[in-house]
């Protein structure tokens, strides 16, 4: 019931982000594949599926992470439904929770599901990428990146009005990942390295050694907090 | 006399302005009871608070015997807002449906007896229904669920005269059927139609409750003429709420001791003395005035 509500909700805008980083994903290794003709004739696809899912996947599904975690009972109060919502048995909490958990696991797809797309895509050119890496890319990209899902979720409990809140989510997800690009005490903190390190990318462009589960399980702890904020608001606020 | 809504000294402020300052009220069990108040009196913010969709500042508010906030209630409340505002993505049937699982009373039978009665497309969608449609919408979601308390936030508010008479009617036939309803509304007219007990609210306190009755034998309006009037601190007194000179007539409104001011007014000269009834809207009224008055 409860959770048919929140996927109803958000099931349009999920689709809609899913479609377009899936149309980016395969324009991004296309692209890469075709500059690079060398792949094209050697069809490995390994440098243009890093280069996609670390490039144009990670800061596109940055902050359509952050959209899938906006909604809530401040939209709920614009569109007029909220009364209803909250005079059903059901507590904040519980609301909370299967829209944070639907919100999560929609992101995890969009992260997933893009990368996935990188094996079909070179094998459509008649090459190859490896699904293994594809799919710890993606696993990697949808956990250790949770941090943009939850400035989303943070935004929308704290600011009304959709626009408001999806401003100050993109300029947070914007300052979070061009502060630890920038400041150098910052630099550890990256998501992007964190999630795909650098040394992956040199040929031949696979995972390689040990990843920085640190750096995943840092942001991880960062989200849960912005998250644990998000629930704290949801419980005392008026509606 | 069992309350099924208590609240003691509730108040609610935004920033600083006070929607709702002291108001202490119970709404007995078993009667409709209208809650009667102007726009911004605070009639919404109480009911707000009791729904938990806002929390109070200060004092105490129960529903149905437990504190606000409690969802094990939320089982044996129905709520229609005053927008009638339902989930637009969804059709009829799928927002009968997912309401239906949250009440383990809720009656089939009634159920399809409405669905005939309010002639409800089941496969339209929430959006595409007017207003009207909606409010029958939002009346079967409550109705089926037999609880032991419907609450309406102004359940008239936008209808046409016959779609409101026909919410009316069904709101009496649910109370005969055990549920206490506490509808709010400015329309005295509705409140007086189908209300056997009114709580009527201004700046967030109450000015009068009690049964309608009650409230009818109570209060008695009473005129005197004089040829050379006395002052209105003449009739102050225990029981008076309001006196107003106009020329030559005094007029009084008093809730006790009426008939000892009627006999002050021979023995101030009174050319003539006339006791009337007061009705519901004249009450109301007098009482918003003698509010302003006295703020």
């Amino acid at each position: 019931m409860p959770i048919r509500k929140v996927w109803r909700e958000s099931r349009w805008r999920f689709f809609f982000i899913l479609a377009a980083l899936l149309l980016i994903t395969c324009a991004s290794v296309f692209y890469n594949a075709k500059a690079e003709k060398v792949v094209i004739e050697s069809k490995d696809f390994h440098e243009a599926g890093i280069r996609t899912i670390r490039g144009a996947l990670f800061l596109f599904w940055g902050f359509s992470a952050m959209f899938l975690g906006l909604g809530g009972f401040l939209r709920e109060r614009a569109v007029g439904t909220v009364d209803y919502t909250l005079s059903l048995p059901i507590s904040r909490t519980r609301w909370f929770l299967y829209r944070s958990l639907n919100g999560a696991l929609q992101s995890m797809a969009a992260a997933l599901i893009p990368a996935l797309a990188v094996p079909v895509m070179a094998a459509l050119f008649g090459g190859d990428y490896p699904v293994g890496d594809a799919f710890l890319l993606g696993l990697r990209l949808g956990l250790g990146g949770m941090l943009f899902y939850s400035i989303g979720l943070l935004a929308s409990t704290l600011f009304a009005g959709d626009f408001t809140s999806a401003g100050i989510g993109i300029a947070l997800v914007f300052a979070v990942n061009n502060s630890t690009r920038v400041i150098e005490s910052l630099r550890r903190l990256n998501l992007q390295d964190a999630i795909i390190p650098i040394y992956v990318i040199d040929p031949p462009y696979l995972i390689r050694g040990q990843m920085p589960w640190n750096g995943i399980a840092f942001s991880l702890a960062l989200s849960l907090a912005l998250s644990a904020w998000a629930w704290k608001v949801t419980v005392a606020r008026d509606f | 006399m069992k309350a099924v809504v208590e609240t003691r000294d509730l108040t609610k402020r935004f920033g600083n302005n006070y929607a709702l300052s002291g108001l202490t009220m119970t709404v007995p069990r078993g009667h409709i009871v209208g809650f009667l108040g102007r726009n911004g009196s605070g009639k919404t913010t109480t009911i707000k608070i009791l729904l938990d969709v806002i929390r109070r500042t200060s004092g105490e508010a129960t529903v149905l015997g437990e504190p606000t906030g409690s969802v094990a209630i939320r089982r044996r409340i129905g709520f229609l807002g005053e927008d009638k505002r339902l989930y637009s993505y969804m059709t009829v049937r799928e927002m009968i449906a997912f309401t239906r699982p949250f009440f383990p009373t809720w009656r089939i039978e009634t159920e399809t007896r409405l669905l005939a009665d309010f002639e409800l497309p089941l496969s339209r969608k929430v959006s595409a229904l007017s207003k009207g449609m909606r409010t029958k919408l939002g009346l079967l979601l409550n109705l089926c669920r037999h609880s032991e308390l419907l609450i309406l936030d102004e359940p008239s508010e936008g209808l046409d005269p016959v779609m409101a008479e026909q919410m009316l009617q069904n709101l009496v036939r649910q109370a005969a059927d055990g549920t206490t309803i506490f509808f709010s509304s400015h329309q005295v007219a509705e409140v007086e139609q189908i209300s056997d007990h009114i709580i009527a609210i201004e700046k967030g306190r109450v000015i009068f409750e009690g049964s309608l009755d009650h409230l009818r034998q109570r209060f008695r309006r009473v005129n005197l003429v004089f040829d050379d009037p006395p002052p209105p601190e003449a009739f102050r007194r225990d029981g008076v709420d309001r006196v107003i000179a106009q020329g030559r007539t005094i007029s009084i409104l008093a809730s006790r001791n009426v008939d000892e001011i009627a006999e002050l007014g021979p023995l101030l000269a009174a050319k003539s003395v006339d006791v009337q009834s007061v009705g519901l809207k004249e009450l109301f009224l007098e009482k918003l005035k003698g509010d302003h008055a006295n703020s």
